[in-house]
């Protein structure tokens, strides 16, 4: 597939949390790409760093945590060593973000309309009247009815889905680069979420914007994405456009992963829906070697004592394991 | 709200009388005849039951008539509380603005800075005010400032003689003595806005809708004064109006200290010696303000936080 | 704005925590809360055992020449109008004091969990009914009557006081409870025990109340440190605890009179007074900081 030109390059990313209980390394050597106008699926359990690593990028890293090493290259320049003020300006106007619960994200005492022009006026130099006609544009945008009833109403007045909408119409209003979307559709009811996709996918088509989808369901991510990064306790295990890792997993992880969604086929032969066996390490105490060996059918002496690389296996297809899985999955998503 | 009126000031009628015969004290006095005491206690109506006695007095409240005190010479109920509110109103009011501006701003600022040494030194200050006994403060102050120092007066309202001097004058010497027991009395509620205010911004600060405003790239000052702060507001605002009430009766302990003739004082002195027509109006007049403190926090509740404006 | 350290946490699934070992160990790492605690335990501790250890009876009255003596090394902290020594007046004092303290808040307690625990968990009229007395009692204004119930009620003894106290301090323990059952009782384990045929009683003191006690200690703790400084304004307007008997309050009230020449007898209850509160109030918040399941480092 075409690529356009690279956007985001995000290179060998730490952020670590310095506990009074010991350091948790959230993100430890994250390195992925994402090129201008495609969709990047980040999937991973709960726990994995792909949160940490999505406010790593718009540097809102707070206390006990700190980004401590690599970098992360936006339109050719490093995030990282910007000045707050810097950032500032690039949060909102070239990179927006939306969160996962619709509920909470906006401020209860201020009407929709005024949070969504906010960001415009901090970012762009217009007019109160202008703002106020571009966001009620935004809100048409969005596909929520009556925008102009809506704009002067307030965040508990709307549904979660339309408080949703709201918050991709404030990511979007200055015509990002990058949206990044954190779980966005998680706290969602299914019927929702699937029309959130649909308004996603279809502003990703009209305005040729990149987008970090940040899940941790792997059918959303096979309806997203165009490429793949899979997380597992910091680091990514394998990266390659959806096609290859849904077809050909080869990490062990994924492989576990998709083998324990259910489809149709299951049903049929009536085989026990397979789970990858054990849980999440505990970040402070991390397995040696492969982070994770204890959960791997397949690992070896070697497993438990080195941590594999970032290994390019097929053109495009990157693995970080010393035995890669080599069976072809059907196509089930 | 009437049948809570009607609650309250049964059981406060009730509980009075418990205090017994007012004219007990008198029979004592070997100058006074029994059959004076008894004429007193007649005209009074202490000669009847405790429910038509209340029945009596609830129907001249309720037509207006405030009645008299019994022990301060007859004197109309209204007047008697008309000078003594006056003197407290000055002094709870300064206290509860100069506590209520002074404090939430600290308040505030520590909970931006937490675990500063500023916010350690604060909430040293808070706790200091909110577990030192007034009337104690109150004493050593009056021992340190009044008496050793001789700087301020150790009580009362006024230096005497001073109603015939010029209006900036007896200002300016009424608010030499409202120095010590402002302080005494703001000292506790300072305490407790202080770790109200503290409280409230820690807990918005952690919120969502934060996180969203720092991610549109909003300057970090328009989303602590515009976002954070607007909705770390809300309690406090309404806590506002549930110290209402506290203006009236907060007061007792310093006014004894200081020698100030206000509500508290009248309260109690009236309350223990059962002079009912002056306890019971004091003691109306302060549920009064306690249920309308109430209704004030609810609707300084609704005005501020849009979210119950339409439930 | 920052990843809540809470998902740090979340992925802290070690071992098999209960609730309590983490308040506990929150707890610890809260300097002035333990500070506090020592404190407090060393206070109780003097006040309990000091009065038998000292050479004084505590209303032994000294000779003449021995009455409003300063600090000494025979009378560390002086002695009264009465020639009695301070120091050991005010270790049984704060027996007195702590006592009306813990007791009352204790009391409140009982009366504000049955009124709460009931009213939150049966709701309808009940609830209702509760509410009303609970909002009947918070609008008669406290002080004057609190000061009326002592004068009138016969009897001078500090159980008069506890009594008095608690009668109008239970409703916000009420308030409080009442809104941890109204919540708790949605949860689907009282609905699982309903259907086993649990009994109403047993659900309410067995399974809902011991989750609501966290709100509930740290309102007590404050409480004790509240009511430690009630007990002295009461004893200081002259209706607490009547003397002989020492309580920090009356203590106070004796001393006023003599501030100028015997300024000793205005410290020492004093300042025994508020560190004690004081290191209640730290108590309670730092028990209010490692209950909060939010808010921590």
């Amino acid at each position: 597939m075409e690529r356009g030109e690279v956007l985001l390059d995000v290179r060998d990313l730490k952020t670590y949390f310095f506990t009074d209980d010991g350091v948790v390394k959230a993100v430890d050597g994250m390195s992925f790409t994402i090129h201008k106008g495609e969709v990047l699926g980040l999937v991973g359990e709960s726990g994995c760093g792909k949160s940490v690593a999505s406010m790593s990028i718009m540097q809102l890293v707070d206390v006990p945590g700190k980004i401590v090493g690599g970098e992360i290259i936006f339109k050719g320049e490093d995030l990282v060593k910007k000045t707050p003020e810097q950032m500032r300006k690039i949060r909102g106007a070239e990179i927006g973000m939306i969160f996962q619960e619709p509920m909470t994200s906006l401020n209860p005492v201020y009407t929709v309309g005024d949070q969504i022009m906010e960001a415009i006026l901090v970012h762009q130099d217009v007019s109160e009247e202008e703002a106020k006609k571009k966001t009620i544009e935004l809100l048409r945008l969005v596909g929520i009815p009556e925008p102009e009833r809506r704009f002067n109403q307030y965040p508990h007045e709307l549904s979660g889905g339309m408080r949703q909408r709201v918050m991709i119409a404030m990511a979007m209003s200055c015509n990002p680069d990058l949206l990044i979307s954190d779980e966005a559709t998680t706290a969602l009811d299914v019927t929702i979420q699937a029309q959130i996709l649909e308004l996603m996918k279809d502003l990703q088509r009209k305005t040729g914007m990149a987008i970090l989808f940040i899940t941790h369901d792997l059918a959303l991510v096979a309806e997203m994405a165009n490429s793949v990064a899979v997380a597992y306790t910091g680091k990514i295990v394998e990266y390659g456009d959806v096609y290859s890792i849904f077809k050909r997993p080869r990490h062990p992880y994924t492989y576990g992963l998709l083998s324990s969604v259910p489809s149709l086929k299951t049903e049929k032969t009536k085989t026990p829906l397979p789970a990858i066996e054990g849980m999440v390490p505990n970040p402070y105490r991390m397995p040696s070697g492969c982070h994770f060996n204890p959960r791997c059918p397949f690992a070896t002496e070697r497993c438990r004592k080195e941590m594999p690389e970032l290994v390019e296996i097929e053109p495009g297809h990157l693995v970080r394991c010393f035995h890669p899985v080599a069976v072809e999955k059907e196509a089930n998503a | 709200m009437i049948p809570l009126f009607i609650g309250v000031a049964l059981v406060t009628f009730f509980v009075l009388s418990l205090v017994g015969d007012p004219f007990k004290e008198m029979l004592l006095n070997p100058r006074i005849k029994p059959a004076d005491v008894e004429r007193l206690r007649h005209a009074w109506g202490f000669d009847r039951p405790v429910y038509i006695r209340f029945f009596k007095w609830f129907w001249s409240m309720i037509t207006g008539n405030w009645g008299v005190s019994i022990f301060a010479g007859g004197k109309p109920v209204t007047e008697l509380i008309g000078i003594a509110i006056k003197y407290t109103l000055r002094f709870s009011i300064a206290a509860l603005v100069i506590s209520f501006v002074i404090a939430v701003p600290i308040g505030i600022y520590s909970a931006l800075h937490q675990y500063t040494f500023f916010d350690y030194f604060f909430t040293f200050i808070a706790f200091f005010g909110m577990s030192m006994p007034t009337f104690w403060f109150g004493f050593i102050l009056m021992m340190i400032f009044g008496v050793r120092l001789g700087w301020l007066p150790i009580g009362g309202v006024m230096t005497p003689g001073i109603e015939t001097a010029p209006f900036l004058v007896r200002l300016l010497d009424q608010a030499k003595y409202m120095i010590l027991p402002v302080i005494v009395l703001s000292l506790f509620s300072m305490g407790s806005w202080m770790r109200y205010a503290r409280s409230s911004m820690l807990e918005v600060i952690k919120q969502d809708y934060v996180r969203t405003a720092r991610a549109k790239g909003l300057p970090e000052r328009t989303v602590i004064f515009k976002h954070a702060l607007r909705n770390a507001l809300i309690p406090i605002v309404t806590l506002l109006g549930l110290s209402l009430p506290g203006i009236i009766s907060g007061a007792t302990i310093t006014e004894t200290v200081f020698s100030i003739p206000g509500m508290g004082r009248l309260t109690v002195q009236a309350m223990l010696s059962n002079d009912y027509p002056v306890a019971m109006v004091c003691l109306i007049l302060e549920s009064t303000l306690l249920i309308i403190g109430n209704l004030i926090a609810d609707l300084l509740y609704a005005v501020v936080d849009p979210r119950i404006r339409y439930s | 704005m920052a990843v809540e350290a809470t998902k740090v946490e979340e992925v802290l699934t070690g071992r098999v925590e209960t609730y309590w070992y983490l308040v506990g160990k929150r707890l610890r790492k809260h300097k002035l809360a333990m500070l506090s605690l020592v404190v407090l335990i060393l206070i109780i501790l003097a006040c309990v055992i000091g009065p038998y250890l000292s050479p004084y009876h505590v209303a032994a009255l000294g000779s003449t020449e021995e009455v409003m003596q300063p600090p000494s090394l025979k009378h560390p902290l002086g002695t009264d109008e009465l020639g009695r020594d301070v120091l050991t007046r005010l270790l049984y004092g704060g027996r007195i004091s702590l006592l009306v303290g813990f007791s009352s808040v204790f009391s409140a307690l009982i009366i504000g969990i049955i009124v709460g625990a009931y009213a939150g968990y049966y709701g309808g009229i009940l609830d209702t009914l509760l509410m009303r007395f609970t909002d009947i009692m918070f609008s008669i204004p406290v002080m004057p009557l609190l000061i009326v119930l002592s004068a009138v009620i016969p009897g001078s003894g500090v159980w008069k006081i506890v009594l008095v106290i608690a009668i109008f301090g239970w409703m916000t323990d009420a308030r409080i409870v009442r809104g941890m059952f109204l919540s708790l009782r949605e949860n689907e384990y009282v609905e699982a025990a309903r259907a086993i045929g649990v009994s109403n009683n047993r659900i309410i003191w067995r399974h809902i109340l011991p989750n609501s006690l966290a709100p509930i200690i740290v309102s007590a703790t404050l409480g004790v440190g509240g009511n430690i400084i009630y007990e002295a304004a009461l004893s200081y307007l002259g209706f607490g605890v009547m003397p002989p008997t020492p309580s920090w309050g009356n203590m106070l009230q004796n001393a006023q009179y003599a501030m100028a020449i015997a300024p000793w007898l205005v410290w020492s209850p004093g300042i025994a007074m508020f560190i004690t509160v004081l290191a209640f109030n730290y108590l309670g918040d730092g028990l209010r900081d490692a209950m909060d399941p939010r808010l921590y480092r």
